[in-house]
């Protein structure tokens, strides 16, 4: 994971909203720590509805952070020690698990380090979902099994017990994985001693240990059984799932509409957050494709055990024989689980039709299984083969050791370590290379953070993560402080319809709502505004330096976070004079906002766009100006030039020609490396003129420029 | 006995990972990338000059308007191609039609927002290499196209022209100025088409 060590308090390896989150949850756990005040309800977040932690489905690791973070370890260190601890207690669990069936540290060590270095881990890590890395509980409670079989006993019944118990409030999904290795475990044992010797004064030892490793079950269940209505808040009620329905293209623009914030929150139905989770499942399941070329992906939706782990397991399987036979049946069992509920050869996001014909066993676990539902999230299950091919690895490393005809296996284990953990560095996507996500927060927030309190909403206001800046704004309220509308939590659907119904209760809140998308004109009730304020809303927030996103390259996501020139006057108009602007931050105090007339409309008629062939969204060309080269983009009359501009090219430099009357100037145009910057120029004429964009970087200046405007 | 065994999962680990997965994983993608035969304009010529039953005479009146309107604006592109083709002189066109092989993959092969890849991939690379310049480019005096090359084979040399930086910057900036007027024709002629499947797909239906 190098670099991150160097940073570990300036930045994170982890850039999707779930990091932010993680970040956020830290701080909040923190802040109930320090005071010794715990809640599970909060209206920190989506004020003034408030928000239920239980939801998050995963506390205990991050509650370990919030420690930390109590006891003076800063935010961002916390949290990026926290993904170390995940990889190396997954290692060690390993170890344990991998020693334990072979008597060998150094056996226990190949399987230690398979389990710690797979794509799926570090995919997770990637996505900022360190729950998940810390995978370490699930080869510690297989670890409990075996030591319970081999010698039965009370008390390493409730080992195994308290090992299971403990791994729900880590996370849920990995408490069901358990659980289902457990089965298979049971099933096993089963199968391995026969009914006759089972039956037979022989077979006591084998029937007393299934039977402690069956009570465990029960005895975990029941441990956490009041936990189960708490955890059902992460996953509520799952809706059925068809091949059908993953075929339909409907379903699907229906479905990529919602997530990516583009559906108008009225038409947002149970019927349609339905139809989003049932798709997860599709969208979360490994295609035959990815397990074919288990590469190293960034992506967690392709991940896999990946070519290392499966490579190690063969091997093993190959040297140790019979004996890791059963971990392999698992390993298979588990892996045709990934494949989800249809088989889908390409990874292809709407499903063949003919592949409705075909449903796997995860289709029948997941329609009839009591509380498999929970698993939605297929290519998971993959934790339980990685577990399976780091111990069958560890069982074929130790026929290795224990053979006089192959020489020493340090050299080996030694030359696996070095490829296991530099995979990330050639492996693949090569997430290693991947920049690290600055943490780095406005002055702006900072200033915030000593007004007085109230609650804020950031702008545009979104009712998903659709965006790195917009889920970045959950993160900034460790810094302000303040309860705010905004969440990245609105994911799930009994959440999202509670902010739906708040939200329409407000024409204010209404006009917010994907302000950067949304056709004019927007209007708003000034009484709507005094409501607001008289909930406890106070500080508005909009910005003009918006951090570009990657995913923006393909162009549809660019304009979510950038308001136009319609929206600013808007907000101008109903909001008055800012008390911050940072220059990237504008932060504006509904207490002072405008209170006649009755109705603010803003309906953009004097506001012309400029349509231009170089833009990210409807062409993804470039604008490219050698030095001195300019190229004309508006002739009339215009006040003021507005557009949002992105630099591409290091050094780059855009000035801003304007031509009138004879006259010429030229206002350099501002731009921030890896930033879109909104460029407000005022032309200082009525008359009739030319507007140019002149190359004036010493080299080559590449920018993306979109939403240009001109203002009469 | 260990050696052996320690052989055999080394050749079927290299069979697996270095051949069948690979080749498998290949396949698979190339049998994605065919996709679902597309809507096809010249299906419907060929029924219209079949006499094939394509409904009602207004309906036949819709659509040979259709095919009509799509007809010019292919000879509209046509032109737009050539105008640009003229451009080069017949020594650059040489060395562009044989650097054609070391282009890189095109940038916009799957994207859906265009109707083919390499009129926007011209764009975006007369505006890489070039810079930002248009400059109007005369209707070109020619329609002969050289009888070996098809509209797409003429489009891959000019790419390989502007790639390989064959042209002079005031030729460049007349090219770009042509494929961003071809690119709008090609979006139009989508639009038709869509409308055509559109009108075609309700007549079977009704």
């Amino acid at each position: 994971m190098w670099p991150m060590p160097a940073r570990i308090d300036e930045a994170i390896w982890g850039d999707r909203f779930d990091a932010w989150t993680t970040l956020w949850l830290i701080d909040h756990l923190a802040q109930q720590i320090s005071a010794l005040s715990f809640s599970a309800q909060t209206t920190e977040i989506i004020y003034p509805i408030g928000y239920n932690l239980w939801s998050f489905g995963h506390m205990a690791l991050q509650a370990m952070g919030g420690a930390m973070v109590a006891l003076g370890v800063p935010l961002v260190v916390s949290y990026n020690l926290l993904l170390l601890l995940g990889v190396w207690t997954s290692a060690l669990a390993a170890h344990a698990l991998g020693r334990e069936l072979t008597g060998s540290h150094l056996a226990g060590g190949v399987a230690g380090l398979v389990f710690a270095t797979t794509p799926y881990l570090y995919a997770e890590a990637g996505a900022g979902c360190i729950e998940l890395v810390a995978a370490g509980l699930l080869p510690a409670h297989a670890l409990s099994l075996v030591r319970l079989m081999r010698a039965p006993s009370w008390r390493r019944m409730w080992w195994a017990t308290a090992a299971l118990a403990i791994i729900g409030p880590f996370n849920w999904y990995y408490t069901l994985f358990a659980g289902m290795f457990a089965l298979c475990f049971v099933v096993w044992q089963i199968i391995e001693a026969g009914p006759a010797q089972l039956k037979s004064p022989r077979g006591d030892t084998q029937r007393r240990g299934i039977t402690l490793v069956l009570l465990s079950l029960v005895a975990a269940a029941v441990l956490n059984a009041p936990l189960i209505s708490e955890a059902r808040r992460e996953t509520p009620t799952r809706p059925s799932i068809s091949a059908e329905l993953f075929s339909a293209e409907r379903v699907f623009d229906e479905v990529r509409s919602v997530t990516n914030g583009t559906m108008p929150l009225d038409e947002v139905s149970a019927d349609v957050l339905s139809r989003v989770d049932a798709m997860q499942v599709h969208f979360n399941s490994t295609s035959l494709k990815s397990l074919l070329e288990p590469k190293f992906e960034s992506n967690p939706l392709y991940s896999t055990p990946g070519a290392f782990a499966f490579t190690i397991g063969l091997f093993g399987l190959f040297l140790a024989g019979r004996r890791a036979l059963p971990w392999a049946t698992i390993c298979l069992v588990t892996t045709v689980l990934t494949l989800g509920p249809f088989l889908n050869v390409s990874g292809a996001l709407l499903l063949p039709a003919a592949s409705s014909e075909w449903p796997l066993p995860y289709f029948w676990a997941h329609e009839y299984l009591p509380f498999f539902s929970k698993a939605y999230r297929p290519y998971r299950i993959a934790v339980l083969s990685m577990m399976c091919l780091s111990v069958i690895g560890a069982i074929g490393a130790a026929a290795w050791i224990r053979s006089r005809r192959l020489p020493p296996f340090q050299p080996p284990v030694l030359l696996l370590g070095l490829m296991a953990f530099s995979q990330p560095h050639w492996s693949g996507d090569k997430p290693a290379a991947r920049p690290m996500a600055s943490t780095a927060v406005d002055s702006a927030y900072t200033a915030l953070s000593k007004l007085e309190p109230g609650a804020v909403i950031e702008l545009p206001l979104h009712y998903q993560p659709v965006s790195l800046a917009n889920a970045k704004t959950q993160f900034y309220q460790t810094t302000h402080g303040h309860p705010m509308l905004n969440s990245n939590q609105l994911i799930r659907w009994p959440d999202l319809l509670r902010f739906k119904q708040y939200i329409n209760s407000n024409s204010v809140l209404k006009t917010f709502v994907n302000l950067s998308r949304k056709a004019p004109p927007h209007v708003i009730e000034t009484a709507d505004l005094q409501d607001l304020s008289a909930q406890g809303f106070r500080w508005i927030i909009a910005h003009r330096l918006v951090e570009a996103d990657q995913a923006e390259l393909s162009g549809e996501m660019a304009h979510a976070d950038l308001l136009d020139a319609t929206a600013w006057r808007f907000l101008d108009a109903a909001l008055g004079e800012p008390v911050i602007d940072s220059g990237a931050v504008v932060i504006w105090d509904a207490a002072r906002a405008v209170t006649t007339p009755e109705q603010i409309q803003e309906d953009g008629t004097s506001i012309t766009d400029i349509p231009l062939i170089f833009d990210p969204v409807s062409t993804g060309f470039p604008l490219v100006l050698h030095p001195g080269q300019s190229t004309q983009i508006y002739e009339g009359s215009a006040a003021a030039l507005q557009a949002w501009l992105q630099p591409i090219s290091p050094d780059a430099a855009i000035s801003l020609r304007i031509e009138d009357s004879g006259i010429v100037r030229e206002v350099p145009l501002e731009l921030v490396a890896g930033h879109w910057q909104y460029n407000a120029q005022e032309t200082g004429t009525s008359s009739p003129l030319k507007l140019s964009l002149v190359g004036r970087g010493e080299h080559v200046s590449t920018v993306h420029i979109t939403l240009a405007s001109v203002s009469q | 006995m260990i050696q052996t065994r320690l052989l055999v999962a080394a050749v079927v680990a290299g069979t697996w990972f270095l051949v069948l997965a690979p080749y498998s994983a290949d396949r698979i993608h190339k049998a994605t990338l065919e996709g679902p035969a597309p809507f096809s304009v010249q299906n419907v010529r060929d029924g219209l000059a079949e006499t094939e039953d394509t409904g009602t005479d207004s309906a036949k009146q819709q659509i040979h308007d259709f095919l009509a309107q799509l007809s010019t604006l292919e000879l509209a592109e046509e032109e737009r191609v050539m105008a640009m083709w003229l451009l080069l002189d017949p020594e650059d066109l040489t060395r562009a039609r044989t650097a054609v092989p070391q282009l890189p993959p095109l940038k916009y092969a799957v994207d859906p927002r265009f109707f083919e890849p390499i009129t926007p991939s011209i764009i975006r690379r007369v505006i890489e290499v070039y810079g930002y310049s248009e400059s109007p480019l005369a209707t070109a005096t020619s329609r002969t196209r050289p009888a070996d090359l098809d509209t797409r084979g003429q489009l891959m040399i000019l790419l390989s022209a502007v790639h390989h930086k064959l042209l002079r910057e005031d030729d460049a900036a007349k090219l770009l100025s042509a494929a961003i007027a071809l690119l709008d024709l090609q979006m139009e002629r989508r639009t038709v088409e869509a409308e055509l499947e559109r009108f075609m797909a309700d007549s079977s239906t009704n």
